[in-house]
């Protein structure tokens, strides 16, 4: 599966982070194999909600906002954005 | 009942005379301080033949509890009167330093009346209220004002102050709040309001402290709470609240070419990221936050500097950007600071410079109109410009400056046809296409197209709020659950305004509907559960919808422009579906209790004590 980073995320992980994976994987594991400067960048705590994740950052297959519970197949791609909380 | 100076002060400008009105605990435990005050004095103080612009027309300042209290984020206050721009109900609410310094002063509102024979200004502190003359800073921007303001008064004041634009009476003028940062109460053409009283400024400084029911168990609260804050608000504290534009423009609910177009490239050249790496030199928070969304930023040179000042914000970029689809951060930079200085709102400045440039494009208005100005798509210094002459009330600007729905009607044709306004606002930079209880807040919303009044979007991607019944995030463009959803919004979002705390405290659940109510019971002394809270909520929304149906509004009112209503976009990842208004308003109204042309009924008034 691939991660596509968008700013500020791609300056510690570049555009693109493929993750081969023989089977569905949860998000929170996946978060558990990024270089540690990306898990610092996001905040990842890994006993933290999905709310306090999607403070800081925000992962979209499609257009499905991602819950650190959810299945990612190997053929997907998830786009990783800062979260939409201004205005 | 404590957290209160249970004082109104009251100031009517034609007879220059100020009184104390005091509170009592009553209508207190009614409508709580902010805006619920501020809603029930605009009720019984005006009436249909009230001129906006008039001396009849009041000005109301409101703190609530909350304000100078250890409750982060609460550094704001709710500015009211009828506004200039729709005609109905005015509002906004601001941050930065006043109301802690009018609170400690003495009191927890003003009220203005009449019109001075002059320029005057009103200097509040704790011993009472001057009436002083302005003329030495008449046709000064709003930052030049302020410090010659407080060389009059002190350097540690705050200052309610309109730039030339209010001055001019331009209706969509905003009131600048100038203290060590600015902050506008921007929307509704309030500036104008300040203009029409001959008003410049409001300064405010003291050291009064109200004393509170149970401060220590504040002060505890707050060991747990304001860590947790802080932990959670990091990310958007750093890139600000434009750290969303890339987002929001992926989702499609960024607004692009005056709302007509689907995605945009060049949204990541404004968004929070870039200014943190480009033109940020600080971040600014208002006193006593703990987020510091505000920027500071530095334009070193190019065709807009050197300039320093405060930065733009989501609303702003989503407005002037977005909407103008102008990309160079620098010249948005610019385009703000100017609204800041010439007290302009850049909500409805950046949304009537995109209408122009529209109209412009259809052939509506030409060069000769703007003083040869090509007011192309894009165009960085036809943004700067324009703003200007807004600002100084200049050629066009004059027009402009009147906002969308005036300027429609004055240039006739199809121009109402891409008019973006409800009921004479224009809307902030969130499309109602995307987010479906937008849409239903912005058509029900009291002052017109306002994202605040639900403060929904969030709740309709990733918040929720369990206390309210709002379990999970609510999905996205869909009929079941949305009114619910955006009438409890807007109740809470009331009591927010109300008490008075920041939106952003949301963030991350960092602040719930359960602090809430401990915190108003710590400071007050009373002890209320959240249903009562919701109730006052939903009391204050029904107040303002009925000072609007006074004046005429019902459900002819509430839809949104066409647009919004006939315009499907298009693009990857943008909903094809337009909000259903006309079911959405139905069952709202039915779950409001309220009539089927959307009018507040006896029933339910009786049962909120109104």
């Amino acid at each position: 599966m691939r991660f596509l980073f968008s700013d500020p995320f791609s300056k510690v992980a570049g555009k693109e982070l493929d993750f081969p994976i023989s089977g569905p994987v949860a998000l929170r594991a996946l978060i558990g194999r990024f270089p540690p400067d990306l898990i610092k960048l996001i905040h990842h705590d890994p006993s933290g909600s999905d709310v306090e994740l999607w403070a800081h950052v925000m992962f979209f297959n499609k257009e499905r906002l991602l819950r650190l519970d959810d299945m990612i197949d190997d053929e997907e791609t998830i786009k990783v954005l800062l979260p939409a909380t201004g205005g | 009942m404590l957290g209160y100076n249970k004082k109104i002060l009251r100031v009517d400008l034609t007879n220059r005379k100020s009184e104390v009105q005091d509170l009592d605990d009553a209508l207190l435990e009614k409508y709580v301080g902010g805006v619920g005050l501020g809603a029930r004095l605009l009720y019984d103080e005006t009436n249909s033949d009230t001129d906006p612009l008039g001396p009849e027309n009041i000005l109301a300042a409101m703190t609530g509890p909350f304000t100078d209290s250890r409750v982060p984020s609460s550094s704001r206050h709710h500015v009211m009167g009828r506004s200039p721009l729709t005609g109905i109900l005015g509002e906004s609410n601001v941050g930065g330093s006043w109301a802690v310094h009018f609170k400690k002063a003495g009191y927890d509102g003003i009220v203005v009346t009449g019109k001075a024979d002059g320029p005057v200004y009103l200097w509040i502190h704790e011993g009472g209220v001057e009436i002083r003359d302005a003329r030495p800073v008449m046709g000064k921007d709003s930052v030049e004002s302020a410090e010659w303001l407080k060389g009059q008064t002190t350097d540690k004041a705050s200052v309610a102050v309109i730039g030339p634009a209010g001055e001019k009476l331009a209706r969509i003028a905003g009131i600048p709040h100038v203290g060590t940062i600015v902050r506008q109460a921007a929307r509704c053409g309030l500036g104008a309001v300040m203009g029409s009283k001959n008003l410049k400024a409001m300064v405010a400084f003291g050291t009064k402290k109200v004393a509170q029911a149970d401060e220590e168990g504040l002060r505890e609260a707050m060991k747990t709470v304001l860590p947790h804050l802080r932990k959670v608000t990091e990310t958007f504290g750093k890139y600000g609240t434009s750290g969303g534009v890339e987002n929001y423009e992926r989702l499609g609910n960024f607004p692009l070419q005056n709302w007509r177009s689907s995605r945009w490239a060049d949204a990541v050249k404004i968004s929070g990221p870039t200014m943190y790496d480009t033109v940020l030199k600080k971040r600014t928070a208002c006193l006593l936050c703990p987020i510091a969304c505000g920027r500071h930023v530095r334009i070193e040179d190019g065709p807009y500097g050197p300039m320093e000042g405060e930065g733009p914000e989501y609303e702003t970029m989503g407005t002037m950007g977005g909407e103008c689809l102008v990309s160079d951060l620098a010249a948005i930079c610019k385009a703000n600071d100017l609204c800041n200085r010439y007290g302009l709102d850049t909500m409805s400045t950046g949304s009537v410079i995109a209408f122009a440039m529209e109209a412009f494009e259809k052939g509506l208005i030409t060069t000769a109109d703007t003083d040869g100005v090509e007011l192309r798509w894009g165009s960085g210094a036809a943004l700067v410009e324009m703003t200007k002459k807004i600002g100084l009330r200049q050629g066009i600007g004059e027009l402009m400056g009147e906002g969308v729905l005036r300027m429609a009607q004055a240039l006739g044709r199809n121009a109402i046809e891409f008019a973006m306004h409800v009921k004479g606002l224009e809307p902030s930079a969130h499309d109602p296409r995307r987010f479906w209880s937008q849409a239903l807040s912005y058509g029900t919303a009291a002052r017109g197209a306002c994202h605040n009044a639900a403060w929904s979007h969030p709740y309709e991607l990733a918040l929720f709020m369990s206390e309210l019944g709002l379990d999970k995030p609510h999905p996205s463009c869909q009929v079941e659950g949305t009114v619910e959803m955006t009438a409890k919004l807007q109740s809470y979002q009331s009591m927010n305004d109300t008490l008075i705390i920041c939106r952003f405290t949301q963030v991350g659940k960092a602040v719930t509907a359960t602090n809430i109510v401990d915190w108003y019971n710590m400071i007050t002394g009373r002890r209320v559960d959240i249903g009562e809270l919701m109730t006052i909520g939903e009391r204050i929304f029904n107040l303002k919808r009925l000072f609007n149906t006074r004046l005429g509004i019902s459900r002819k009112d509430d839809f949104l422009p066409p647009r919004f209503m006939t315009h499907n976009r298009k693009g990857e990842g943008i909903t094809t579906q337009l909000p259903p208004m006309g079911k959405l308003l139905a069952d709202y109204y039915e779950y409001r209790g309220w009539s089927e042309e959307g009018l507040p009924t006896p029933e339910k008034l009786r049962q909120l004590g109104l």
